[in-house]
């Protein structure tokens, strides 16, 4: 080979992963067109009025109505019980690995808890529908044993793993230097936890929390099969023991059995437009206060 | 360094836009000319499975692939090419129609089955029986309680069917009519579901076919529109057109089936296939 | 005037945060005792390996979808990594990719689902099929892969860099002979966990190349639709008449084992080389 093929051979290679660097925008960007484009015509013959506020999902009925609002606020309800439970957890849990643990067992403790990312979240829906909802129905007695709380408990076990590694890193980030002033004070290590270093590493638990949310409201399968799946406006605190739809379960349900370029198909489009748009908000949201804060995760 | 960001964004944007707009990729390669694809409802889905099984002890060279995934998924499949046989449990909706015109597919349809929709409750609800116009108020919301009906002191439950199948729309037609479903309904992907629900927890009722039922609820016997005596959802009541929740299931084909799809629609129909509808407890069609 | 001494306090705070951790680990270890318990009565060789509506074609499918997807994401994704770490300056490019790919992470399955059946199944004509579903998931693993690559290239030290560049080696030479060498293991072990979560999706998958059917359990070609395991799942959990409970559990925890399984091994590859690699 001569020296100038070779050239040209590595000229082409470097392009190319130029290019591959770029994808990342690319499919980004991409993502967006597509939903976009199948949401749009639904636009045609409904306001975004009565789409967002709508208080009626009925997409197969004559005549037909894509009323939003029950999806959006039973993907409110799940979520948010999911970040009541799995916050003060997942946020206990990372203090504890980071902090409190001795050296030996952390890296067991952080590989367990990763494992609990890794169970598929139709086993979470499998286990909720077949061993938890009937269980909590009859605790709590309940009329039936999937409803919005049951997802939501099952949503904060997958969304802990994110919250702890992304909180871990952001306490292991914090100096040294602040902890041993704190301890040479006489101040005891909880309350140098408390008053030092869970504060300088505030932004890295807002994102942590942020990144569950997200998480949290992208999920899918679980809340399909144990939340239900009923079309209805939450009722204040009783919505949490009552059935819900979520965004997510609107789309996994319906989509396959949905004609393709009907109104039903382009609404199943814009309710998945309205979740890439809030998960690239809270994500984008999470990158900024992470990189303000100079975290460890920042380049 | 901005040129360089311009670059990206641009490259993305093309690739976008050229994807977006561009209808053609590339093409899918055609199948194997001997195999039948059939597929669709979930309530056809047992009587397809022994259809195949048993046709092919008659035929073993005719190749026959069978799956599920909803009346609407089946239908879709036709229209694309992607089926030979779309099964559906309601007939084929206007806009399928119009959409199958667009595509240059001309549906055939075939009553291959009678189906009646059994209502069911949780073994210890004392009720025996209701009316249609009791039944449409229960899944209309317009009843909440079971002592409403006569029965004891504890909130309905109602476990409904996803919006998207041909059961849903079915029940819907003959029961509710012009009523919706209550929006508080609990929407299930597929009969087991249903019946899973209902064998298990005691303020609940769900319709599902006849097909599927067994041990583990209560069926209800049914008083017809306008009174008289409540019927029981057997085979035998459905056939003679007494049971007033029934309805039919469909085959559709591409243009009129020749060679073994021919043969194959044929048996379906005939006393072959219909041995084994009345074997799975669905309602044979007369020929 | 306070309850406790600021010692008691601590010990009751750390009390609690042990327990808090409990709490987290609990399932995890609840979840694999129960799919043993349950799993292992319902598991036999008919189960296993019988192919009408057992999960030999379903273990199957799933590896055929996960091989593929691993082919058609992996370059990419190790490609892009090298771009990120090894050639990119950092500047407003590299933060809006770094943006892209958190993006690209945190995008909900089931919206991959959608821009699958809108990109590969109807505009690629790929259909519902093996093929639609390898480049979905290939899409939503892709992030993974990137960011586990790029964590692998950092830990390779500058110092070899220097050298190699030193002795006169091309960019290129320098990261094809000297930094990918050095970042394999890592990059492949990354490789393995995005493979494992790619086994457990079912979401993205759902309207791209899954489907239930029994009699004919094999793809014959990319353009076919498959069986894998969490959609089988799924479907007797939900679908199928009179699915006896056992099969059901059986089905849950020949998952588990396979996805935990890659899992486990490729924590415990990591942590070996992590050992094993003293710069």
């Amino acid at each position: 080979m001569t020296r100038r093929t070779m050239r040209v051979r590595e000229w082409l290679i470097e392009r190319i992963i130029h290019l591959a660097g770029i994808l990342a925008i690319a499919f980004v960007v991409l993502i967006f067109a597509f939903l976009l484009r199948d949401a749009l015509p639904v636009f045609r013959q409904n306001s975004v009025g009565d789409l967002l506020a709508g208080r009626y999902w009925r997409p197969t009925s004559t005549p037909a109505s894509f009323g939003m609002l029950p999806l959006l606020l039973g993907s409110v309800y799940v979520t948010l019980g999911a970040l009541i439970i799995s916050l003060p957890l997942g946020l206990a849990c990372a203090v504890f690995i980071s902090e409190v643990a001795p050296t030996r067992v952390r890296e067991p403790l952080k590989s367990l808890v990763e494992l609990l990312a890794a169970i598929p979240s139709v086993v979470y829906g499998f286990l909720g529908l077949l061993m938890v909802g009937p269980w909590l129905a009859n605790v709590l007695h309940l009329p039936i044993g999937q409803f919005a709380a049951l997802g939501s408990l099952l949503l904060a076990f997958m969304a802990i793993p994110t919250i702890v590694s992304v909180s871990e890193d952001a306490i292991r980030a914090v100096p040294q230097a602040l902890r041993h002033n704190s301890l040479a004070l006489g101040a005891t290590r909880w309350q140098t936890i408390v008053k030092v270093v869970v504060p300088a590493a505030r932004s890295g638990i807002i994102a942590a929390s942020l990144l569950g949310l997200g998480r949290a409201i992208g999920e899918t399968m679980t809340v399909l099969m144990v939340t239900g799946n009923a079309a209805v406006i939450p009722q204040a605190f009783a919505g949490f023991l009552r059935p819900v739809r979520t965004m997510t379960a609107t789309i996994a349900a319906e989509m396959g059995e949905t004609a393709y370029q009907t109104p039903h198909y382009h609404a199943l489009f814009t309710v998945g437009l309205i979740l890439f748009l809030i998960t690239f908000a809270t994500n984008s949201i999470a990158d900024v206060v992470v990189r303000r804060a100079g975290g460890v995760n920042a380049q | 360094m901005s040129t360089k960001i311009a670059i990206a964004i641009s490259i993305s944007l093309a690739l976008a836009a050229a994807l977006v707009t561009a209808g053609a990729g590339c093409s899918r390669e055609s199948e194997a000319a001997a195999t039948i694809r059939q597929l669709g409802s979930t309530t056809l889905l047992p009587l397809a499975e022994q259809w195949r099984e048993a046709f092919n002890h008659e035929y073993p060279n005719v190749e026959i692939a069978v799956s599920g995934g909803g009346s609407g998924t089946g239908i879709k499949a036709l229209l694309a090419g992607g089926a030979e046989i779309a099964n559906s449990s309601r007939p084929m909706k206007d806009e399928e129609r119009a959409q199958a015109q667009a595509a240059g597919v001309s549906p055939v349809e075939y009553v291959v089955a009678h189906d009646g929709l059994a209502v069911i409750v949780h073994p210890a609800n004392p009720l025996d029986e209701l009316s249609v116009e009791q039944i449409a108020a229960i899944f209309a919301g317009e009843v909440n309680n079971w002592n409403e009906l006569g029965g004891p002191d504890s909130e309905i439950v109602i476990i409904n069917r996803d919006s998207s199948s041909g059961t849903w729309q079915a029940f819907k037609d003959l029961v509710l009519k012009s009523r919706e479903y209550a929006v508080e309904a609990l929407a299930m992907p597929a009969n087991q579901a249903v019946l899973d629900s209902v064998s298990r927890y005691q303020g609940t009722i769900g319709y599902v076919g006849l097909g599927y039922l067994n041990e583990s609820v209560k069926t209800l016997n049914v008083i017809p529109p306008g009174g008289g005596v409540a019927v029981e959802p057997t085979v035998a009541n459905v056939q003679r057109g007494t049971y007033p929740i029934s309805r039919a299931l469909y085959c559709y084909t591409d243009g009129e089936p020749s060679g073994e799809l021919g043969d194959y629609i044929q048996w379906i129909k005939g006393p072959g296939g219909q041995a084994i509808v009345a074997e799975l407890g669905y309602v044979p069609v007369p020929e | 005037m306070r309850l406790l001494s600021p010692r008691q306090t601590e010990k009751l705070a750390f009390a609690l945060l042990w327990a808090c951790t409990g709490i987290v680990i609990l399932p995890v270890l609840g979840i694999i005792a129960v799919m043993l318990y349950r799993g292992i009565s319902g598991l036999s060789l008919g189960l296993l390996f019988g192919v009408q509506g057992g999960l030999l074609p379903a273990v199957v499918g799933t590896i055929l979808l996960v091989a593929l997807t691993a082919l058609i994401a992996a370059p990419l994704g190790v490609a892009a990594a090298v771009y990120l770490s090894e050639y990119a300056r950092s500047g407003p490019l590299v933060r809006l990719i770094r943006l892209a790919i958190v993006n690209l992470a945190g995008v909900p399955s089931v919206v991959y689902g959608l821009f699958g059946l809108a990109l590969f199944v109807t505009l690629f004509h790929f259909g519902r099929s093996l093929l639609a579903g390898a480049c979905t998931l290939a899409l939503l693993v892709l992030p993974l892969i990137i960011s586990t690559s790029q964590e692998a290239l950092r830990q390779v030290p500058q110092g070899l860099r220097h050298a190699s560049l030193g002795l006169g080696a091309s960019q290129w030479q320098t990261v094809r002979r000297v930094v990918l060498p050095n970042a394999l293991p890592g990059i492949i072990t990354g490789l393995i966990l995005s493979i494992s979560r790619a086994a457990g999706e079912t979401a993205p998958i759902l309207f791209t190349a899954a489907f239930y059917s029994l009699t004919s359990p094999y793809p014959k070609s990319v353009f076919d639709p498959i069986l894998v395991l969490p959609y089988q799942l799924f479907v007797m959990a939900t679908e199928v008449p009179n699915t006896p409970a056992p099969t059901k559990w059986a089905t849950a925890s020949v998952l588990i084992a396979v996805v935990l399984g890659i899992n486990l091994f490729a924590i415990v590859l990591r942590a070996r080389l992590r050992g094993s690699r003293r710069w």
